[in-house]
């Protein structure tokens, strides 16, 4: 039995160690995953918060000194090293700052009305976005500060319409990735891929035939997700379906093209996995779906902010949540489309029939 | 069924003609190909006419799935030319695979996918009409299995669909990959019905396969690949003839002297002479059993015969005798 064991723990042991395609995809390469986002990125940075604030700054001395305090002083100078927290102010107009929070660029922000009264506007349900509002307060309390807190519960302003346009632009990376690029690399495997090619039939045709079904399968799953979130929770679609429509065409020759280029080699779908693991992650954690990716280094936030996911779900974002102008949708549009195309035209050359 | 009919006199027509006179389907000139300093197929070349029956037989390694890839224009040749019908993959790649049918050793199709579905849509790669996919399931005699998933059919099952893919276009010419292997005796015989009436219909067909038995039931010429050449080529009858004697006698030995050996081996009129010094068994190949037993008896003692048979020449002992090796080994 223990011999018998041994063996068996032995051939799964040598089986995993002597693919090095398997090695260098699900060891190599989330090791290296793990260096890139938890140390050369986090280490020596802070996390800022940015907070907006609406009205006349000279009505309420008190707020202002605590502005210029945290600014300056205690708390984004922070003299404890754990101390990672920084908040950071802009001062803006109401409607630019309900903008800035549909988006997520703030987590809250602060309106001071002419009696001197301090009003917090946040999604309590947003747990940063509570956490900045408790730690603010706590603050201004020591100013004898009068404050409020106004729930943001308007359309378009909630966590939950933060949420959905992020999960729907996530649900097409993942069905792209996994629906397009795995199967290929199991038609791949299963010679079926090489009995289709030894027909008349044109390769063309069998590439776009996956790309199309794709298509349709994600449609329903946007449309699924959609309505769920507005029979449930009241979203709505604010922005016009035109926008929509491009946005969701556009997100769909990006990752279909992504998945084009990782299905490109793989021989079998051990390593597909890897691939598609070691790139859809990133992604994930970058797109600011889950949380705001101005969580990440201000360095590198540009960077994040134009990675394919991240892009479509600030876009997806910007027509559910606040109807946006045809001008802030066709720049993402352009770029995902371009994404696509490129990495679609580079599998091309490498593509293995069979 | 008109069609059918005039198929089968066409066939009539082609079997009538002489062998040279018949329309070239395959010429391969000169052809190599190597992976890594190893020489798949070297410097071969191979002539298939129409309505012939071509099978290609090898041990493992020999060349023969690098051979038919290449004709199935999967893989390119190093050097040499391909020539279906004297068309080339370079120009007339499309052209090639319409008038090509072939199923390789293994293919998997998606799992919740119809018998009927997977038929439909290799109709539509080639351009038939989904009557011929009807037509299809009752020649592979899967009609009742036309709503399954293809996970749920057994592996001749498996195999009957992977051939009706093959023909779904009429090709001219039928390429198979030991189309057999895996498969137990009464599915094997199944699959061999359809590719003989499809031989009667007049198709040209190559195979390959590693059961002599198959080679004799299916295709009036063979072909003996080894080592990426071709060893010998003819009909079962040209092979037997110029290659080997016309008997065989196996036998077996209760003890075995060093001596004993040494007369066996020296005996006239054995071609080939082969025993097993630890088990006492052995194999001659003679031109006339009747001839070399009174002779045999005496070199091996009566008594110490435990067993003796005479039984013609097959195909199997041929390559044995050609490769040293066994075809299926």
């Amino acid at each position: 039995m223990v011999s018998a064991l041994r063996q068996l723990y032995l051939m799964h042991l040598r089986e995993f160690f002597r693919d090095w395609e398997i090695i260098l995809w699900s060891v190599i390469l989330p090791v290296a995953m793990s260096w890139v986002l938890g140390v050369a990125f986090v280490q020596k940075t802070v996390t800022t918060r940015q907070i907006a604030v609406v009205g006349d700054l000279r009505k309420s001395s008190e707020l202002r000194e605590v502005i210029n305090e945290i600014e300056n002083r205690n708390i984004s100078r922070p003299n404890k090293s754990n101390d990672h927290s920084v908040f950071r102010f802009v001062f803006t107009d109401q409607q630019n700052a309900l903008r800035l929070l549909r988006k997520g660029k703030v987590v809250l922000f602060i309106e001071l009305s002419g009696e001197g009264v301090v009003r917090f506007h946040l999604d309590p349900a947003n747990e940063t976005s509570y956490l900045s509002y408790l730690i603010l307060a706590r603050r201004l309390s020591q100013e004898k500060v009068e404050m409020q807190l106004s729930p943001v519960t308007t359309h378009g302003s909630r966590y939950i319409d933060f949420l959905i346009p992020g999960l729907i632009a996530l649900g097409i990376m993942n069905s792209c990735l996994w629906g397009i690029g795995y199967v290929l690399i199991e038609y791949r495997m299963k010679k079926l891929m090489r009995r289709m090619i030894a027909t008349p039939v044109s390769r063309a045709a069998i590439l776009a035939s996956f790309f199309l079904s794709r298509m349709t399968i994600n449609f329903v799953e946007a449309m699924l997700l959609f309505l769920f979130g507005y029979l449930y929770f009241g979203f709505q679609l604010q922005g016009d379906i035109g926008s929509v429509l491009l946005l969701f065409i556009s997100g769909n020759i990006a990752f279909a093209g992504l998945a084009f280029l990782l299905a490109s080699r793989a021989e079998n779908t051990r390593t597909g996995n890897g691939i598609i693991n070691v790139f859809s992650i990133p992604l994930m954690l970058a797109s600011g779906i889950f949380f705001s990716y101005t969580n990440f280094p201000e360095a590198i936030q540009p960077l994040l902010q134009y990675s394919p996911l991240a892009l479509l779900a600030d876009a997806f974002r910007t027509v559910f949540n606040a109807s946006g102008e045809w001008h802030e949708i066709l720049l993402p549009a352009a770029i995902l489309n371009a994404f696509g195309v490129f990495c679609f035209s580079i599998s091309l050359r490498i593509f293995r029939w069979h | 069924m008109k069609l059918s009919v005039r198929c089968r006199n066409y066939a009539r027509q082609v079997a009538d003609l002489p062998r040279a006179g018949r329309q070239t389907v395959l010429a391969i000139r000169n052809v190599r190909k190597s992976f890594g300093g190893v020489h798949a197929v070297n410097d071969l070349s191979l002539e298939v006419k129409e309505g012939e029956a071509v099978a290609l037989l090898g041990p493992n390694g020999a060349g023969k799935t690098t051979l038919l890839e290449m004709i199935e224009g999967l893989q390119a040749p190093d050097a040499g030319s391909i020539e279906i019908y004297g068309l080339n993959y370079a120009q007339h790649e499309r052209e090639i695979r319409q008038i090509m049918g072939l199923a390789f050793q293994e293919t998997r199709f998606p799992e919740k996918i119809r018998v009927s579905e997977a038929l439909r849509l290799f109709a539509a790669f080639y351009g038939v009409s989904s009557a011929r996919a009807a037509e299809i399931l009752e020649l592979i005699s899967l009609t009742d299995k036309r709503n399954a998933y293809v996970n749920t059919l057994s592996g001749g099952q498996r195999q009957r669909l992977a051939l009706g893919i093959a023909i779904i276009q009429k090709p001219k010419l039928l390429l198979l990959d030991e189309p057999t292997t895996g498969l137990d005796p009464h599915a094997r015989r199944e699959l061999w019905k359809i590719l003989s009436d499809l031989r009667r219909a007049g198709m040209t067909l190559l195979l390959t396969t590693h059961y002599m038995e198959e080679a004799e039931e299916l295709c009036e010429r063979i072909v003996i690949q080894f080592r990426g050449k071709i060893l010998a080529d003819g009909t079962l009858e040209d092979l037997l003839q110029a290659h080997a004697s016309h008997e065989i006698i196996e036998f077996r030995l209760k003890k075995l002297q060093p001596r004993q050996l040494a007369q066996l081996r020296r005996m006239k009129k054995v071609s080939y002479f082969n025993i097993d010094e630890q088990t006492g068994s052995g194999v001659m190949h003679v031109d006339d059993a009747a001839t070399v037993l009174p002779d045999f008896m005496r070199r091996a003692g009566r008594h110490n015969l435990e067993s003796f048979a005479a039984r013609p020449l097959t195909l199997d002992d041929l390559f044995i005798k050609m490769t040293g090796r066994h075809l299926d080994g």
